[in-house]
Formats: C-alpha cells, sequence, structure tokens
C-alpha cells in the first residue's frame, strides 16, 4: 500500500469525490466551534478549531440512539432500518482516535457486545488528522498518544511542509478512499520525517500516570475528595464532550400507544444516576460522585479494560464552568500519595 | 472494516438488547399486603426455551413496552420446567408488570450475572438466612440443591426464614414442603404474630443466634433488607463463619445488565456481570459504596 501526498488546498475537492460514494462526517462550523457533522459538500469541512467541540464518540455512541420501535398494545416490537451507506470520518485527532480505541474495548468486548455500536463502527472508515501545536488544554503528551500518528485510523494525514498532507495508508479500505492521490515521494517522506522530530510544546509538565494506581489505591476514603469536588456542580458537561466517558440511559417514550425505547447519554455525576426505585441511593453526595468519576476513568477502566478512560484531549478542561481542571487533580492526587 | 482493521467486529452480532417475548402463565399472589406476586413464564418461541439456559442465582432484565426495564433475579432453579419471577411492585416498571394478567406477554433479556457457587458448596452444610423478599433469589439455589439429582451431593441443609408478619411470609405452599422433608431443617419466624399463628416470633437475626448452626464444612448463602444482613453477618461471624464461608447477592440500580451503561459498579466490579453474587469476604475488600 503505498502513502499518498494531498494538497490542503485540494481537501475539499478530495472530500466531493468521497461524497459521490460515501455518506461523510467531518468537523463543520458551528459558529464559535465545530462538530462532528454529515457533509453536503466538501467545503464545509471547518478545521480552524484544533478539534470538535465535542469526541468523535458520538458518530458511533450518538447521544440519542432508537434501540427499538414498538406498540404498547401489542407489545412488539421493530428494530431501527440498518445502515446502508459506509461512513467516512475526516479530521479525527490522535486524542479521539485513542478514545474510539477505548470505546471498542468497553462496547465490543467481553461476555456482550453492543451491536448497536458495532453497526456504526464496522459501516465507518477513519481518516485521521495529525497536530501541529497543541492548545493551552491538550494533554495527550501524559498518554500513549502520538499526536502525529495513530494505527486506528485507515488513512492518517499529516500536515508538512508547503501546504500538503502526507497521507499514510494505513488498511485496504484506505486504499480504496485514497486511490486517486498522488503517490507520496522520498521528499515527501523526508519532509514527515522533519515534522515528527520537531518538538511539540504543552501547556503543562506530563505528569507520571504509571505511578496513579499506586497512587489510587487504598485511597477510597482520602478527605481529598471532598476538597477535589468541592467546586463541582454536577453540570456533566465533562462527561459529555469526553471521548471516552460512556455512561448511558435506557428510557421508554410513548405517545398514545406507540413509543421508542431510546438509549441516551447519562452521567455518574448526576445525582439520580445510581437512584434506586426503593429511595435507596449509594452516591448521595457530590463528593462521592466526583470520587466515582476520577477512580472509574483512572483505576477502574483501566483494571477492567486494560487502558485507562482517558486521552488528555482537554475538553473538559476547556468546558468545565468552574475551571476544574484535571490535571490538577490527578498532580494532587500524585503529590498527596503516601 | 477489513480484516487488518484495528475494529474487531468481523462476525455479525445479536442484539443484545432485544427482549424475548415470555407469556404469564400462572400469577400467584404472595403476600397479604398484595404487594408482592409470582410470575411463572412460558416462552413464546420455542427455541427460547433451550437458548435460555441459567444458573441459581442469575437475573433477567424484565420488559414492559412503554414503561421500560427492571432487573430481578430468577426464582426458579433451573430444575424447574417454567421460569418464575418474584417480584415486589415498587417503582414504574415493577407496577407495570403487576398490572399485568395471565395471557399478557412480558419481554425479558438474559440470563445475566454471575450465579452461587454450587459445584464449590458440593459436599457441605448449606445454612440458608433469609427475610422478606430476600428469600426469593435464595429460592432458586434451594430448590437447586433439594432436586432429588442433586440433593445427595450436598450435606445438612438448613432454612431459616424471616418475614415481617405471617402474611407477608413468600411460597407458603413451599415453606409447608420444606418443613415436612426429612432432609432439610427449616425454621421459621416473624417479626410479629397475627391471629392463627403459632410460629416462633422474633427478628432473623435472634433466630440465627438460636439455632446457631456450626461453622464446620459448612456454607452460609444469606440474603434481605440490609439491617437484616448487617446484623446476620455479625451473628455469623460470632458462631465461627469466616468471610469466605458466607455468601450473599446484592441489588443494584440496572439499565444495560451487560456491562456497558455504566450505572451498577462497586469499585471496579460490575454487579450485572461480577455479582449479582459476592461472598462477605469479596464484599469486604471492595469500597463500602452501595
Amino acid at each position: 500500500m503505498k502513502d499518498r501526498i494531498l494538497a490542503k488546498t485540494d481537501l475539499a475537492s478530495f472530500l466531493d469525490r468521497l461524497l459521490k460514494r460515501y455518506r461523510v462526517v467531518a468537523p463543520v462550523d458551528q459558529g464559535e466551534y465545530s462538530l462532528f457533522r454529515p457533509l453536503q459538500r466538501g467545503e464545509e469541512v471547518c478545521l480552524d478549531y484544533l478539534k470538535p467541540a465535542r469526541s468523535a464518540k458520538e458518530v458511533f455512541f450518538p447521544q440519542n440512539e432508537d434501540l427499538f420501535y414498538f406498540i404498547e398494545q401489542t407489545q412488539k416490537c421493530v428494530e431501527p432500518e440498518s445502515i446502508e451507506k459506509e461512513t467516512v470520518l475526516f479530521g479525527v485527532r490522535p486524542c479521539d482516535l485513542k478514545g474510539i480505541e477505548a470505546q471498542d474495548r468497553l462496547f465490543l468486548a467481553g461476555a456482550f457486545q453492543d451491536s448497536y455500536y458495532q453497526n456504526r463502527r464496522k459501516h465507518t472508515i477513519l481518516i485521521g488528522l495529525g497536530c501541529e501545536s497543541p492548545e493551552a488544554s491538550c494533554f495527550c503528551h501524559n498518554f500513549d498518544i502520538d499526536p502525529r500518528g495513530s494505527t486506528v485510523a485507515d488513512l492518517f494525514c499529516v500536515p508538512i511542509d508547503n501546504g500538503f498532507y502526507y497521507v499514510s495508508v494505513q488498511s485496504k479500505q484506505g486504499e480504496a478512499l485514497a486511490g486517486d492521490l498522488q503517490e507520496a515521494g522520498a521528499e515527501h517522506a523526508q519532509a514527515l520525517e522533519e515534522t515528527k522530530r520537531r518538538p511539540l510544546k504543552f501547556s503543562a509538565e506530563r505528569i507520571p500516570l504509571e505511578e496513579l494506581p499506586g497512587a489510587l489505591a487504598d485511597r477510597f476514603d482520602d478527605p481529598l475528595w471532598e476538597e477535589i469536588a468541592m467546586r463541582c456542580l454536577g453540570c456533566s458537561t465533562c462527561t459529555f464532550v469526553c471521548p471516552t466517558c460512556h455512561c448511558f440511559d435506557i428510557t421508554d417514550e410513548t405517545h398514545r400507544g406507540v413509543g421508542r425505547r431510546v438509549r441516551t447519554w447519562d452521567s455518574c455525576a448526576a445525582p439520580k444516576f445510581t437512584l434506586h426505585a426503593s429511595g435507596h441511593n449509594p452516591r448521595t453526595s457530590n463528593i462521592q460522585r466526583m470520587r466515582q468519576r476520577i477512580l472509574h476513568k483512572f483505576s477502574f477502566f483501566k483494571d477492567n479494560q486494560g487502558v485507562i478512560s482517558c486521552t488528555g484531549c482537554g475538553r473538559c478542561v476547556a468546558a468545565c464552568p468552574v475551571n476544574l481542571d484535571i490535571r490538577e487533580v490527578l498532580s494532587e492526587l500524585l503529590a498527596t500519595k503516601t | 472494516m477489513t480484516e487488518e482493521g484495528a475494529c474487531r467486529c468481523d462476525a455479525e452480532i445479536s442484539n443484545p438488547y432485544h427482549p424475548w417475548p415470555a407469556r404469564i402463565i400462572k400469577i400467584t399472589e404472595e403476600s397479604a399486603a398484595r404487594d408482592t406476586r409470582t410470575f411463572e413464564l412460558e416462552w413464546v418461541d420455542p427455541d427460547h426455551t433451550a437458548r435460555f439456559q441459567h444458573r441459581p442465582g442469575q437475573f433477567a432484565e424484565l420488559s414492559i413496552l412503554g414503561a421500560g426495564e427492571a432487573p430481578i433475579s430468577i426464582t426458579s432453579s433451573p430444575t424447574q420446567p417454567n421460569l418464575q419471577f418474584c417480584i415486589k411492585q415498587m417503582g414504574v416498571v415493577t407496577t407495570a408488570i403487576h398490572q399485568r394478567q395471565v395471557g399478557d406477554v412480558i419481554g425479558v433479556r438474559g440470563p445475566y450475572g454471575n450465579c452461587f457457587p454450587v459445584e464449590a458448596m458440593e459436599g457441605k452444610h448449606v445454612v440458608f438466612v433469609a427475610g422478606g423478599i430476600g428469600l426469593a433469589p435464595l429460592r432458586s439455589v434451594i430448590n437447586y440443591l433439594l432436586d432429588e439429582s442433586n440433593r445427595s451431593r450436598y450435606a445438612d441443609v438448613s432454612i431459616l426464614y424471616g418475614a415481617r408478619s405471617p402474611g407477608d411470609l413468600l411460597f407458603k405452599e413451599e415453606l409447608k414442603q420444606w418443613g415436612e422433608r426429612a432432609d432439610v431443617q427449616y425454621y421459621e419466624t416473624v417479626d410479629r404474630a397475627a391471629d392463627g399463628y403459632s410460629g416462633r416470633v422474633g427478628f432473623v437475626p435472634a433466630l440465627l443466634e438460636e439455632v446457631a448452626p456450626s461453622p464446620a464444612d459448612t456454607v452460609a448463602l444469606t440474603c434481605g433488607p440490609p439491617i437484616m444482613i448487617k446484623f446476620v453477618l455479625q451473628g455469623l461471624t460470632k458462631l465461627g463463619f469466616a468471610p469466605s464461608q458466607i455468601i450473599t447477592t446484592l441489588e443494584m440500580r440496572m439499565k444495560c445488565g451487560i456491562g456497558k451503561c455504566g450505572r451498577c459498579n462497586i469499585g471496579r466490579h460490575y454487579v450485572c456481570i461480577d455479582g449479582p453474587v459476592f461472598s462477605y469476604e469479596q464484599l469486604l475488600a471492595m469500597p463500602q459504596e452501595y
């Protein structure tokens, strides 16, 4: 499989050619930020913002997903139509690609596999996009993430000199997309190497995350959680913008006897998340919920799925209305470990 | 994705959220308060009878389209012909189930969760300590052990059961049968007596202290209201039971039942996957948040 190059000025027409055969989803300008949206025309793609305000998880795990439709009286249900057209997801940064990898482990591995996630995932071709410089909130350098490469994507585009992307072709499906692009020459490969050698400046020092499991062990009853939770409003914004958060609710909605069972994003930060029908609630205080969130993402998920449930994308840092910075929380937990 | 793709989704998988239809063939009013009923079900699709094989202690998500789903332990033993669920009316979904009649169809997803360690328990004496609706999940193991295909592999079986009042005792016909069996020691108590009741009066922990089972080669299985469990655990410990010899089953708010929605965890364990059956030894090692 030969690597390719793509001029930045040719990006829109490349996406237009894809639109003839595929549904194409890419970052689209929403005014003050971008979001992953289906394109009508290639020129709608917007790379003005480093990454969309919400992660790529919503392409595979949408905020609302109809599980099936039913008629109350007959108690019969009908599943939604399965996906007909392949999707190309363009412009996924390595932090979001790592997020997809974490979601794959949760939804597809284990004793049960999620067929809704699987359906969207297997009908989507991924085109990754390398970063040129991190934002102040970015901290992917704490994880096993290369801001300029990822094997999760079918194609991976790295901006190199002279207004080009170096397009690494990493799968047969990627090759099917990039077949009409100019092949990369030796000079392009060298430009890629030079680009990759340039150091990236992050706003904060790397946190020694490998020390985190030790720092979190036996900390369940630590009074530090109260301090950490003090500013948190429990608004759940962090969980919604996060590439790896995966909690959801399932509810039935009906109108005049016809309805749907729908899956929607939910959050462990929400007060009623764990409320029993009896009225008992294991986590009644925000302190308990904050502790649960941090321990789940940085300890329990790692125990169960093998990776930390965080990719350093920094969206939670940017979006939190009270400027709660998870990097500070982790640093504090590490600094105070016994 | 191609075969080289990072995503492991080659094989088509079935929908784990799609409930299987089951018809209600019998409803038994269990409690004088009329808030607890046993529903006996038969599969609408005969194929499902062979495909749904459960082990004692597992649960299912019962579904009423329009109301939602609720996780309910399977009270019938796999040695019994039909699936049974003993359900206390508590919230939206259980109320909707209680409104169903014989002949109505409801949905079932499962079997989910782990099970009681019936193989590890072989050769041992087994003591059941149950309170109120806590008897429902234990009944699947009790009837499993007492089935003629299994009974000989277990030593002495004792059942200690209590409820708030005589009217609240569940499975009254079966309690009588257990009491009449020569190979079972059945002890009953109620918190407060009523007219016509001539049995023991007192709380379950007091009954446990009175019966005082020996911990030697014994496993204790307990389930009931949290306050009862707290005192039963103390009582068993005082009698010399090690935490590994005590087994209980937990309840938790659930939605997916298959370890994806993140709702039912205690520490790293999901009650729907790693539970609901846990030993006291396991519980002591888990965060005390449930």
